[in-house]
């Protein structure tokens, strides 16, 4: 055990020798030589050789012949003390590989190390997250919380392999009709009206032509994390205005291309008040409840709709019909396609999460 | 003792079987060498020169005398270590000559190792001789016919000394075979062992011999046939053909160039004359001291029925390690206390580890510059670690 332990330590205080060396050549040179030897019998007991004192008996010896002389008492129970500070380490560096271990697969199968706070992991592109609820409050909790954790990122591996098919997954939403060509491969694209990181991919998308390349099915989604709370405040209302402006266009699929949906999703991203402030800035964090629904009912007069179609949209915006299409929406975002945070897409068979990129 | 007056109080050396602490003429010998007569021995015609190579006569001369040798008998070469000498000797031996190359289990890795290369390159036989628990060797268990027998008069591990040798080297001789003595460990305070011996060769080390860093090689003059000289070069040879050389070593009285190979190194090997002379002149109380100071520490390590002490007997060389102690961590707290003795397996692994599975020790060995305080100082510090 102390052997692990010693190897650990080592590998630690390599890495620091080798850049104090950097600064202190002298000092450097003069630890050097110690990890060589010390390394030395690493090699040595790998390939089952002996070695007469290795690193983990210098350690020892050197903290024991210190005491043994004036306090040959205290010998037992340092020695006992060295071991367990061994288990200890050994523990917290296995406990730590697996972690390492778990960061890494989460990364690869669900675009996050972060499971539950997916906005935290700096490795991963950058991303509004859906976060699980306020987390453990006690120890047992989470201990529940990283077994479920495992069982998310096993049950997403499944999607590295699978062959996303946007017919497959029927989400509803808005249709970019800039593609002229109508054979032209299809993408999805989930994102949060709030999300900032949504707009710089949708100012990317537009920047470089992924509207003209696929035929882009854009599904509005308001960010909820796993407390129930909605993430930016507005985006739920948003969200049920733009979707029920895609209604008055296609009543029986709740999905196609509605000029006024899309021009409000356009605006809230690309364009800025009087003030020189964006509105999605502006949605987030000045409109209140009642501005922010005004001022999209007053947007959807000036996209062409009379009052009357705004009424419309406004009570069916408001109804259970609305609120189970976002709730379907919902439920494939975050059950099926696994996501952890927005903006997701999927083309080209693939499922991409974070800002678009070309 | 003044001739350690450099010694410090407090430091206490306890590894003279590694190498002793130089007495002061030895280490004004080699500095004279250096500042009154440096110059290249037996190759030059200065003054300078001809004081070097007549010093160097006087240690060769002095070596055979102090072990009691006839120079109509035996030469004295002069190389790096004991564990030179012997790869010298078993290096160039003809192979062809032996039916089986033969050693002790207790031996220093020095033959231990030099005899298992030697019977492969031979393709013979290497048998391992048990030795008992007075260093003696039961002749009767063995064969010694056509056999090359390489063993230590004394131990390293305990002093344990080869109390028969006259009857071995009697025995191999009789059968037909060759033998070697590792004196490494005899010559600073057991060289009685030696005196008219006739081995065929005695190799040895001068730096634990008082003297300085050194290796010398006394060889009998009738093994020299039996040797196929390979190591060759500068200082060997009195005239050079294209092709075919003269050695030197075919002069009688230049034959100890056959395994000085080189330029020597003169001034250590005059100093080693100067400690062979140093070491005739301890007297009766200096040897009594030494003495004296063996039996207390071994009275007393004896007495602690933690301590496992190698020993049967009391020698200036003792080997032992406390239950339950790592004997490097001993070390080190020793090393804290100024107490310098050596820990491990001293090159002995065989029979000490694989043997005998003792974990390892520690080995305390004086020389003549041993004090009693060291000895109440050591005792002091073991009795506290002892608790
Ligand atoms: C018995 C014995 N043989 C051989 C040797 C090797 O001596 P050297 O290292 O001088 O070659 C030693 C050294 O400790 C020894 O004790």
């Amino acid at each position: 055990m102390v052997c692990i332990a010693a190897f650990i330590i080592l590998c630690l205080m390599s890495v620091i020798v080798a850049f104090l060396s950097i600064f202190r050549r002298d000092i450097g040179k003069r630890w050097w030589k110690t990890f060589k030897k010390a390394w030395g019998c690493v090699g040595k007991r790998l390939t089952l050789q002996k070695c007469e004192t290795g690193f983990k008996e210098d350690i020892k010896n050197s903290i024991l012949s210190k005491v043994i002389v004036k306090k040959p008492k205290l010998v037992k129970p340092i020695s006992v003390g060295i071991e367990v500070v061994a288990v200890l380490i050994v523990l917290v560096t296995v406990w730590s590989l697996v972690e390492g271990a778990k960061a890494g697969l989460a990364l690869w199968s669900l675009g996050t190390c972060n499971v539950q706070r997916p906005e935290a992991c700096s490795l991963s592109a950058e991303v509004c997250s859906i976060d699980g609820d306020s987390g453990p409050k006690n120890p047992i909790e989470a201990i529940g919380y990283w077994f479920s954790d495992w069982g998310e990122i096993f049950s997403a591996i499944p999607d590295k392999f699978r062959d996303w098919d946007n017919a497959q997954l029927d989400l509803r939403g808005i249709m970019v009709h800039a593609n002229v060509d109508k054979n032209a491969k299809s993408a999805i694209d989930i994102f949060d009206p709030g999300c900032s990181v949504c707009l710089q991919s949708y100012r990317a998308q537009k920047e470089t032509g992924f509207f003209n390349e696929y035929n882009v099915l854009l599904v509005p989604f308001p960010i909820q994390n796993g407390d129930g709370e909605f993430k930016y405040k507005n985006s739920k209302m948003i969200v049920e205005y733009v979707m029920a402006s895609v209604y008055q266009g296609n009543p029986e699929t709740y999905s196609g291309a509605v000029s006024p949906a899309l021009d409000i999703i356009d605006r809230i991203f690309m364009e800025k008040d009087e003030d020189h402030k964006s509105y999605q800035k502006l949605f987030n964090d000045y409109y209140s409840a009642e501005e922010a629904e005004e001022k999209i009912k007053s947007w959807l007069v000036e996209f062409g709709y009379s009052e009357a179609e705004v009424g419309e949209i406004e009570s069916r915006a408001k109804s259970s019909e609305i609120a189970e299409i976002i709730a379907k929406n919902n439920d494939i975002v975050v059950n099926n396609i696994h996501a952890k945070g927005i903006p997701t897409m999927i083309y080209e068979g693939g499922k991409h999460t974070g800002a678009y990129k070309q | 003792m003044s001739d350690f007056d450099y010694l410090a109080a407090d430091d206490i050396y306890l590894d003279s079987a590694c190498q002793s602490l130089r007495p002061r003429p030895v280490i004004d010998a080699l500095n004279r060498y250096y500042t009154e007569h440096n110059s290249c021995g037996e190759r030059v015609k200065y003054a300078w020169g001809r004081k070097t190579d007549e010093l160097v006569e006087d240690t060769r001369d002095a070596l055979l005398k102090f072990l009691k040798l006839k120079s109509r008998d035996y030469f004295v070469s002069f190389t790096l270590n004991t564990t030179y000498g012997i790869n010298l000797l078993l290096q160039q031996l003809k192979p062809g000559l032996f039916k089986k190359v033969m050693t002790s289990d207790i031996e220093h890795n020095s033959p231990f190792l030099a005899t298992m290369t030697f019977a492969k390159k031979a393709g013979i036989p290497r048998e391992l001789m048990i030795r008992e628990r007075d260093g003696s060797i039961n002749l009767s268990n063995y064969d010694f016919k056509k056999a090359l027998v390489v063993v230590n008069c004394a131990s390293n591990i305990d002093g344990r000394k080869l109390l028969n040798l006259k009857d071995l080297v009697k025995t191999v001789h009789k059968q037909g075979g060759v033998i070697i003595i590792d004196a490494a460990q005899a010559m600073a305070h057991s060289s009685d062992i030696l005196e008219k011996t006739e081995a065929d060769a005695i190799c040895g080390s001068a730096h634990k011999v008082y003297g300085p860093s050194l290796g010398f090689m006394i060889v009998r003059r009738d093994l020299l046939p039996k040797i196929e000289t390979s190591f060759i070069g500068g200082g060997m040879v009195d005239d050079v053909d294209k092709e075919k050389y003269q050695l030197s070593a075919e002069s009688p009285n230049h034959v100890y160039t056959k395994f000085e190979s080189g330029l020597q190194a003169w001034g250590e090997i005059i100093a080693f004359g100067e400690s062979l002379k140093w070491l005739e002149k301890r007297t009766k109380a200096d040897k009594k001291n030494l003495a004296d100071c063996s039996q207390r520490l071994f009275d007393f390590l004896k007495s602690q029925p933690r301590v496992h002490l190698l020993n049967e007997e009391a020698n200036p060389t003792m080997s032992f390690y406390i239950d339950g102690l790592d004997s490097h961590m001993l070390g080190q707290a020793l090393s804290n206390e100024g107490i310098m003795a050596r820990t491990g397996y001293f090159c002995v692994h065989y029979y000490l580890d694989h043997v005998r599975h003792y974990p390892p020790l520690i080995r305390f060995s004086f020389g003549y510059h041993i004090r009693p305080s060291d000895i109440d100082k050591t005792i002091n510090v073991l009795e506290r670690i002892l608790g």
